[in-house]
């Protein structure tokens, strides 16, 4: 028991046994802490890709939880609910294909293929059309929340002009990160497509050609306005087949989360060390013993830095 | 500590700066790895400057900022793959 004691006090406080620096500090062991970490991370990323199941993503997103979200919100704003929409998922699924396909992360991809391209290409003939994403959520919840943030995004989504909505929720490797994409095609349909008799419809719209709307939330709230008579009509990307049903949901509950897992791990091992240096710097401020070492708030700034970084990196994106 | 407010100053500066890139590129693994990358190839620098300018360099220090450099990349490439 004393010889653990010992030892304790060896690895984390100075004093004579450690040459006045704790062992965690020295160069053997640090030199240690980064090799094992290159080590776990290499075991790690091997059984996540041969055993997704035991170390995986845990993901709980459903097309049906994102609708129910998304309606609450919008009925606690005094509007009525959405209604989930087939042709607008298939448009989603298209979408998120696409980008998955094409490896981008953004509204317009880089051939300059819309979103209302894939909205018109699964048959939907829309008055007004929106488009919000997200990645890296787990939860319809945070999905929601995340979007209903950000003005734009809640915008589109508190926008009386919608009436329908599609999602479609694809696990993949986007720019080079293993994510949970979530898109969200909205839209309220084209007169001629509606239940209503088409004269009374007529009769309601702003001007005698039906002018599309499409909005994008984007940073400056920009909307992109009408832009022609007659609903955009981009350079048409090779065809995309789709099944005809979407079951749009990614549910997966393996043995150990691997962002949560690693983000403990790592996240432990930068506030150990933070302590470790901290108590270092006190008792040597107190016992005034003189050494040639780095300085330790250099090492503490740098490592809360750190930890903020692999918060930042742990949360996820909407667009 | 007052004497060492500048040095101070221009590494938060520099690595608060990292961050906001890191959140503007947050979808972009390779930028995110360079600039990981980059913000502890600044701390070394800016460290082992820090020491030679007030005459307190030698090669044990230098090991060590290029240790806890090392360390700092590792654990957050361990984190973000």
């Amino acid at each position: 028991m004393k010889k653990l004691q010992h030892f304790i006090h060896h690895l984390l406080f100075p004093r004579e046994s450690n040459n006045h620096r704790p062992k965690v500090l020295h160069h053997d062991s640090l030199f240690f802490v980064v090799a094992l970490f290159v080590f776990l991370g290499s075991v790690f990323s091997t059984v996540h890709n041969t055993y997704p199941q035991v170390l995986g993503i845990s993901a709980n997103i459903t097309a049906q939880d994102l609708l129910t979200f998304t309606n609450q919100k919008r009925q606690e704003n005094g509007l009525v609910p959405l209604t989930l929409n087939d042709q607008l998922a298939n448009a989603a699924d298209q979408k998120a294909t696409h980008m998955f396909a094409n490896n981008y992360w953004a509204h317009i991809a880089p051939d300059g293929t819309t979103p209302w391209y894939f909205i018109k290409n699964a048959g939907y003939e829309y008055l007004y059309a929106g488009e919000n994403l997200a990645r890296g959520f787990t939860t319809a919840q945070a999905v929601v929340d995340a979007w209903m943030a950000s003005p734009t995004h809640r915008e589109n989504m508190l926008s009386a002009n919608y009436q329908e909505v599609g999602f479609a929720i694809q696990t993949g490797t986007l720019t080079g990160t293993e994510t949970i994409l979530v898109v969200e095609e909205l839209g309220s349909r084209y007169a001629g497509q509606s239940d209503v008799a088409p004269a009374a419809v007529t009769e309601v719209l702003p001007t005698s050609t039906p002018v599309p709307t499409i909005q994008i939330p984007t940073p400056t709230q920009q909307v992109l306005p009408s832009v022609s008579a007659t609903p955009p009509q981009p350079t048409p990307p090779p065809a995309i087949t789709t099944p005809p049903s979407f079951v749009a949901a990614v549910v997966s509950e393996p043995l150990f989360n691997k962002p949560s897992m690693t983000r403990t791990i790592a996240i432990g091992l930068l506030v150990f060390l933070i302590v470790v240096l901290i108590i270092d710097a006190i008792i040597i401020e107190r016992k005034k013993i003189a050494r040639i070492v780095a300085h330790n708030l250099d090492h503490i700034l740098f490592l809360i830095i750190l930890i903020i970084l692999v918060i930042i990196f742990g949360k996820g994106h909407i667009l | 500590m007052r004497k060492h407010i500048w040095y101070y100053l221009v590494f938060i500066t520099v690595e608060l700066s990292c961050l906001f890139a890191v959140m503007s590129v947050s979808s972009d693994l390779i930028l995110k790895r360079a600039i990981v990358c980059f913000m502890a190839v600044f701390y070394i620098v800016w460290a082992i400057l820090h020491h030679w300018l007030h005459h307190s360099l030698s090669k044990k220090i230098v090991i060590e900022y290029v240790l806890i450099g090392l360390l700092g990349v590792v654990v957050v490439l361990f984190f973000i793959g």
